[in-house]
């Protein structure tokens, strides 16, 4: 049937063809027309069209037989429309109908049970399927890695589970089956050994987060990713995770639940490994004292530690929101920055962040990178930063990171270098004194003007690069010296040179070395040099230093002095034969007046009136002071040429035996003194024993007429010298009275030999004990003064040392 | 004690005088022997050169110090290198009261070192004393074998 439909076209066009043929033979054989041939076109089309073919072709097959008649030559009028015609049209149209309801009949029926039969082949198809699929996923479930269960009732007793449950629970599947998942569940409040190593506790946290998430379970009848714990058969805690999903009827109600269960020990070992590393990592960078900050890949902040936050004066509630930008500091302002300066940010500023930035995105880095940071306070730090650019796996930049150090103290230490080497250069340009630096092979680094002056060279590069030697004297020879004599260099001074050098090299350093320097103009400069060798802090040398001092005016001063001291010495040695002659040849004629007055009077006494008596003997008095007064004035300048002894002297005892002779020349007298025990001295013994003596001489004396006389000898600190010497600090030793004192009007007087501020008949005297007191005080560079009220006493002061002087 | 000789070596004619007075003062009559100057006084004592001394050795000489040609100390010295004289006592007389006059007066051998007062009493005493102890109270070796 349905190979009739697919060729109907042709059978019905072949059906067409025999029904032509059929009524022309007949017409052929028979001589009469033959319209029941037309059956064959109309059963064709009742066949391959259907009812309403086959009508059609009935009704169209009175116009077609028309037509073959009309063609084989009958009459048309006649034949055409005799009755036979008309009936046998209607006839065919019958039979078309007929034929053509059948056909349709059959396709119905054809068609049904085609699809049935197919319907039939689909559904065992799906069985089949059905069949397979259930067998994989059987063998699915059973092989998972993941732990699976089915449990096919509603009060989650478990009715499968695959070996990775049992596995992972430790338990067999007898023991498995009917179980509730509930029971394999840790007990609220029960610290349970975990499998992670950890001990843990079931809380309440844990049983809230656990509750919530059954909730949403049971609302939505699915849950994924939900982590919580199993207790195995050993009693241990095991960390799952779960995608749980209901079973469902056709009514849509849970008749069970199947659940996938993944051990996730690794896992949150690893998460444990992680985090401690990251706080690992975040201690780093939180307690590192170089600020660290880090940007994304627009400079936001996404990460700043608390140095950096301390250096920028930022609070960590500051933080979101901030990028590198709000701490650039910006073109053509000028800020105060934390070195003390005050900084202006140029072009020159920008240029330099921009090549550096340029460096960083080529390079990927960018080490010791100098620039300001803008703090919250509008300051400047200056940083030094290293700054890493970060890329994610896909080599795309994601951030950066900066590690930033504060370097103010480098800076202000630089400044001070800075202004320690200007103020030292200022020094060296200035110095009076001639400097010369030279580094490690002698070669001169640098010259101050004063020796360009001393040498007679006019720039620094005349001397800079050479040798010491470009100005030393390099041959034995005579040579004409800045202080006007000529001097012979002889080889004594070469090796004197040499001495200096190895003594140099020996002890790092050299004072007070006195040579010459050869001027441009060749004339010698005597000169006196230190030199110290310069190392390093590995005390390698690196160099030496000289200063160096013209010393022509004190060679001419010394020239000067050793005359002045021949001479001194000369006119020393003729006040000596002058005092001799003094000695011997004044006193003899007063010998002579004495004892011829004393003749007179022996022998013609008793010629002369009393008067004449009384002068001769005015004239014998006055003879003898005049003796006394000489040879007082000799023991004067003999203190001046006796030669000094210096020694440590026990000054109180030596002031206590001083006293005690001049008690036992005078027993009578009772007189109290006291002497400061410890006091010592260094100098000349016989000096000081005259000095007490005279000074303890005088006191003894002044006091004569005093009730109860009182003589003191001390050593104080704290007195100064009212005139000329300060002495404030040094030991100045007194002796003081209670005697008669004086006029401090007549002090200046004091000194002087012969001076006396008293009367000789009211104290004797000549009056040279305090003129040699201080000579010897001065012999020995002391000072000596004294204080005095008339009736009240006096006090003498006097140093035995010299004022203290530097470079001693 | 009429005996002995005394030996003044003294330049200054004042001195002399007084030195003279002060002795006779007290009594002392002993021969003195004068010698105004050094080469005077050693003519005296040990002669001229190659002529052997006839004078009497006096027992005491006051040598004066500082005397033009030869002066006390040169003297001193002579009369002690000479064996005739060496144990000649000999006190020093004079004005000066140099430290350094005294010690080379020892170290030359003198036996005492007088320095003149100014005042002529204590000259006087000064002399009586001399006389008494180097005249009187001592002894010498060469009087035992005169």
């Amino acid at each position: 049937m349905q190979r009739l439909t697919k060729h109907r076209n042709i059978l019905f066009c072949l059906s067409i063809f025999v029904y032509i043929a059929l009524f022309y033979l007949i017409f052929h054989f028979y001589g009469r027309g033959m319209p029941t041939a037309a059956l064959v076109p109309v059963i064709a089309a009742g066949l391959c069209y259907g009812l309403r073919g086959g009508i059609l072709t009935g009704v169209l097959s009175f116009p077609a037989n028309s037509l073959l008649l009309v063609l084989c030559g009958v009459d048309w009028p006649e034949r055409l429309l005799g009755g036979g015609g008309i009936a046998g049209t209607i006839a065919l149209v019958v039979q078309g109908a007929l034929v053509g309801r059948l056909r349709d009949l059959d396709s119905s029926l054809r068609s049904a049970r085609n699809t049935i039969q197919l319907e039939i082949d689909e559904r065992t198809q799906s069985y089949n399927e059905l069949k397979k699929a259930e067998g994989k996923l059987s063998a699915i479930i059973k092989n998972s890695p993941d732990a699976i269960y089915i449990s096919e009732n509603t009060e989650g007793r478990i009715d499968r589970a695959n070996n990775a449950f049992l596995d992972l629970l430790g338990y067999r599947t007898e023991e498995i089956e009917g179980t509730r998942i509930a029971d394999l569940s840790p007990h609220p409040g029960s610290t349970y050994d975990c499998t992670t190593g950890e001990k843990v506790t079931i809380d309440d946290t844990y049983l809230e987060h656990l509750m919530e998430q059954l909730h949403l379970f049971f609302e939505k009848g699915v849950i994924t990713n939900w982590e919580f714990y199993l207790v195995d058969k050993q009693g241990t805690l095991v960390p799952v995770e779960s995608n749980v999903v209901s079973l469902l009827d056709d009514r849509q109600e849970r008749i069970g639940d199947v659940g996938i269960i993944r051990d996730i020990t690794r896992r949150r070992q690893e998460e444990a490994t992680l985090r401690e590393t990251y706080a690992f990592l975040d201690n780093i960078i939180e307690s590192s004292i170089d600020c660290i900050v880090i940007s994304d890949g627009t400079g936001k902040i996404i990460r700043a530690n608390t140095s950096f936050l301390n250096l920028m004066g930022w609070n960590k509630a500051d933080l979101p929101g901030k990028a590198t930008s709000d701490f650039s500091p910006f073109c053509y302002e000028t800020y105060r920055c934390t070195t003390g300066e005050t900084i202006t940010i140029g072009d020159d500023y920008f240029e330099g962040m921009h090549e550096q930035l340029t460096r960083m995105f080529e390079e990927g880095s960018v080490s010791n990178w100098e620039a300001y940071f803008l703090r919250s306070d509008k300051m400047l730090v200056p940083v030094e930063q290293n700054s890493t650019i970060l890329y994610n796996p896909q080599k795309e930049i994601i951030g950066a990171v900066g590690i930033i150090h504060d370097i103010t103290m480098r800076r202000v230490a630089e400044n001070r270098l800075h202004e320690a080497n200007e103020f030292l250069d200022n020094i060296i340009e200035s110095s009076l004194d001639c400097i010369a630096v030279s580094d490690k092979n002698g070669r001169i680094t640098r010259v101050n003007r004063a020796l360009l002056e001393l040498l007679r060279y006019d720039s620094p590069d005349d001397l800079i690069g050479r040798l010491p030697s470009a100005f030393a004297v390099d041959d034995e020879g005579v040579y004409e010296t800045t202080t006007g004599d000529l001097v012979t260099v002889g080889r004594d001074y070469f090796r004197k040179s040499v001495d200096s050098t190895n003594r140099l090299f020996a002890e790092g350093h050299i004072s007070n070395l006195e040579f010459y320097f050869k001027r441009r103009d060749g004339i010698l400069v005597p000169i006196e040099e230190n030199i110290v060798l310069l190392t390093d802090k590995q005390g390698e040398r690196t160099g030496a230093v000289g200063i160096i001092r013209d010393i022509t005016q004190r060679k001419q001063n010394e020239l000067e002095m050793m005359r002045q001291r021949d001479q001194l010495e000369a006119t020393n040695k003729e006040l000596e034969a002058f005092s001799y002659s003094v000695s011997h040849d004044l006193r003899a004629p007063l010998r002579g007046i004495d004892g011829f007055s004393q003749a007179v009077i022996e022998d013609y006494g008793k010629l002369l009136p009393d008067e004449g008596r009384h002068y001769l003997e005015r004239v014998r008095a006055a003879s003898q002071r005049m003796a006394l007064l000489i040879d007082d004035l000799l023991k004067l300048s003999r203190l001046t040429r006796r030669e000094m002894h210096q020694e440590k002297i026990d000054l109180s005892a030596l002031a206590r035996e001083v006293f005690q002779n001049i008690q036992a020349a005078d027993p009578h007298r009772q007189v109290h003194y006291s002497i400061q025990p410890g006091l010592s001295v260094k100098a000349d013994k016989t000096l000081v024993r005259v000095l007490i003596d005279n000074l303890l001489g005088n006191a003894w004396k002044y006091t004569g007429k005093t009730k109860h006389p009182v003589i003191e000898l001390g050593m104080t600190r704290n007195v100064t010298r009212p005139d000329v010497h300060p002495v404030s600090g040094k030991a100045v030793f007194f002796i003081r009275d209670n005697g008669v004192g004086f006029d401090m009007g007549y002090a200046e007087k004091l000194f002087s030999a012969f001076q006396r501020l008293h009367s000789p008949d009211d104290f004797p005297g000549t009056g040279i004990g305090l003129a040699t007191a201080q000579r010897i005080v001065h012999r020995h560079g002391g000072t000596i003064w004294a204080d005095a009220k008339p009736n009240e006493g006096a006090t003498f002061y006097f140093t035995l040392q010299e004022e203290p002087s530097y470079g001693k | 004690m009429e005996n002995k000789t005394i030996m003044i070596v003294e330049d200054n004619q004042d001195d002399l005088d007084l030195t003279m007075r002060a002795l006779k003062k007290h009594h002392v009559l002993n021969e003195i022997i004068v010698a105004r100057d050094g080469a005077e006084a050693l003519e005296y004592l040990i002669g001229r050169e190659g002529k052997d001394p006839r004078n009497v050795l006096p027992e005491l000489i006051l040598l004066d110090l500082k005397m033009p040609k030869i002066d006390g100390l040169e003297v001193l010295r002579r009369i002690r290198a000479h064996g005739r004289t060496k144990h000649l006592p000999v006190v020093i007389l004079t004005s000066s009261d140099e430290e350094n006059d005294i010690v080379e007066s020892y170290e030359h051998g003198a036996n005492s070192y007088v320095r003149k007062p100014v005042d002529f009493e204590r000259f006087v005493e000064a002399a009586n004393q001399l006389s008494l102890y180097w005249l009187v109270l001592n002894e010498f070796p060469h009087k035992k074998g005169s």
